[in-house]
């Protein structure tokens, strides 16, 4: 046998051996810490009720509301469109977000806006979402309770305050018009989702073969 | 960082040339390997040249040795490969039609092509043989469809299924291979000296 | 046989071969901050509410000047100057992931005291709250409301309402009406 071919053996079996001490790597797909603060500390993850009003009657196609409150809270209201991922059924044991909720929220061109009552629990789910590398995610500022107070009751401004309030606030009169009907009271049957949602392509396919 | 394409860095529509520069390489170390010679590559069977299995083994080492390296120095990530899924049925009964024409051919598919490459007749007859099979398969389809897909276990590894490390799999795997490599040297030695 | 015919392709090849390996391992970059606990254990923690404090309480081991807890001020300066907990310390939030803030913590948590992290809402401390959180400082807690509601606490001789207005989550104003 040649010479080199003990070389060889020695080396393949050294690369071997040091291949047996590297750490066990978990791969759950997810950003690093620092980008995760970086995109924590930018503001423009929050939108405003009123922007949120304005995407639903427009009926936007890229607006995908995400309510983050249980399934009871769910149930008796909810924004109209919206659909349910409660806070503690996000996550999978390995601490994966849960493969039947990737595929609504990983959705090219989407933008997808979490609300609960106020907005802890939808920055929660923010915070865990984007820390698994999901994108185009917004908590609506102030939850369902600012939701009531400017949309669903707004408050007339006094009457030195700027033009601007008063557009706003001809802009959430209108507004509440739409979604209460005229009166104030609100019906639980504003409960929405009854459009069937179609599953949408992913972002990445997974490609190969041989 | 890897891989380029499912993470985005190479368009996806360059797939097809990069597995022509690839099948383009491959080709070539086949040929200089001398897998074109079918007397060669039937030797592994019969214990007068185990070029075949040295050539593979080696090929599959380092590119285990590789992967887990670059995983290891963050180059690529591993759990993005492409693992092809395991249909145990068809798997079994494949390995032993192929395994049976590379013994009566000399040839296996890879190694027909740069047979025919250099003009050899036997790998041109081979060829021939080797899309009359898959006119004759794809026509026959529907009858054979549950062999096809029988048995789906999904993209399973060794590593999964017995629960071990990767790195603890590789080196297995390099000290098996290293003693195939001495077992067949030895196998080789004593055939060609019993023929001299 | 073949080796014969091109010794120093293997030898080339080869070379090539451990030089890669040995580039790659001497270019390995370390990351600064690492995750040490998963989202499933994040939100568990979360759904256990163990990371809470009520502003009652905070008022009181503030008051008392606690040594088990520091009250950590992630406004910016300004509004630090403004008005904060008593004995509060002031670490503005661009300086939150800063070797020196994290040496800081580290030894709060080496000393056993518990972190507590506000804003002026809860939601603006949230975040903070669940990184430090993620990055493995288990011993850390957010005041809920934020200092918005720290400073509407009822005095002692008070009743505290059923659902106070701090479990800002709680409250349900459309389902009032």
């Amino acid at each position: 046998m040649n010479k080199t071919y003990y070389f060889l053996i020695i080396l393949i079996l050294t690369l071997g051996i040091g291949a047996l001490f590297f750490p066990e790597k978990s791969y759950i797909k997810e950003i690093s810490p620092e980008l995760l603060f970086y995109k924590m500390n930018n503001p423009s993850r929050f939108v405003t009720t009123d922007q949120v009003a304005k995407l639903i009657i427009e009926s936007d196609p890229t607006l995908f509301l995400i309510d983050t409150r249980s399934s009871d809270q769910y149930g008796s209201f909810s924004l109209p469109g919206a659909m349910n991922i409660p806070l503690d059924e996000l996550v999978d044991s390995i601490g994966i977000i849960c493969p039947k909720w990737i595929d609504y929220l990983d959705i090219e061109g989407m933008k997808v806006i979490f609300f609960s009552n106020s907005d802890v629990i939808a920055d929660q789910v923010w915070v865990i979402c984007t820390r698994h590398e999901l994108d185009n995610l917004y908590v609506m500022r102030g939850g369902l309770n600012t939701w009531a107070e400017t949309i669903l009751m707004p408050q007339k401004p006094s009457e030195y305050s700027p033009d601007e309030e008063f557009a706003l606030y001809d802009f959430r009169r209108g507004a509440c018009q739409y979604f209460v009907g005229g009166s104030i009271s609100i019906k639980s049957d504003v409960v929405a989702d009854q459009v069937p949602r179609v599953r949408r392509k992913k972002k990445t396919v997974v490609a190969g073969g041989c | 960082m890897g891989p380029l394409i499912s993470q985005g860095y190479i368009n996806p529509e360059w797939n097809f040339v990069i597995a022509l520069l690839l099948g383009v390489a491959f080709g070539y170390i086949l040929e200089a390997s001398g897998f074109s010679s079918s007397r060669r590559l039937a030797g592994v069977f019969y214990g007068y040249d185990f070029v075949v299995l040295r050539v593979f083994m080696t090929a599959v080492m380092v590119a285990m040795i590789g992967l887990v390296y670059f995983d290891y120095m963050n180059w690529i990530d591993i759990s993005q490969i492409f693992i092809l899924p395991t249909f145990l049925t068809s798997v079994i009964v494949g390995g032993v039609i192929m395994g049976l024409g590379f013994i009566m051919g000399g040839y296996c598919p890879g190694t027909s092509f740069t047979g025919v490459a250099i003009g050899k007749l036997d790998a041109v007859f081979f060829t021939a043989g080797l899309f009359l099979g898959i006119f004759i398969f794809s026509s026959a389809f529907p009858l054979i469809e549950g062999i096809y897909y029988g048995g789906e276990l999904g993209p399973v590894t060794v590593m999964d299924t017995f629960g071990i490390s990767r790195g603890l799999f590789a080196f297995l795997f390099i000290v098996a291979t290293i003693s195939a490599f001495i077992l067949v040297s030895w196998i080789q030695k004593r055939v060609t000296k019993n023929e001299v | 046989m073949f080796h014969a015919k091109n010794p120093r392709r293997l030898t080339f090849a080869l070379i090539a071969f451990v030089l890669i390996i040995i580039v790659g391992l001497i270019t390995m970059s370390k990351p600064v901050h690492i995750y040490k606990s998963n989202s499933a254990e994040i939100l568990k923690s979360i759904l256990l509410k163990e990371g809470e404090l009520t502003p009652e309480k905070a008022m009181l081991y503030a008051k008392e000047n606690n040594p088990l807890f520091v009250f950590v001020d992630i406004r910016d300066p300004y509004e630090y100057v403004k008005g904060h907990v008593p004995n509060a310390i002031n670490i503005s939030l661009t300086e939150l992931l800063s070797d020196e803030t994290l040496k800081t913590f580290d030894k709060y948590t080496r000393d056993k005291v518990t972190i507590v992290i506000y804003a002026n809402t809860q939601t603006e401390a949230n975040g903070p709250w669940m990184l430090l959180k993620q990055l493995g400082y288990s011993d850390i807690k957010v005041l809920l409301g934020g200092y918005e509601y720290y400073s509407k606490v009822p005095k002692e001789n008070e009743k505290v309402p059923e659902n106070p207005e701090y479990y800002v989550e709680s409250q349900s104003m459309i389902l009032q009406k």
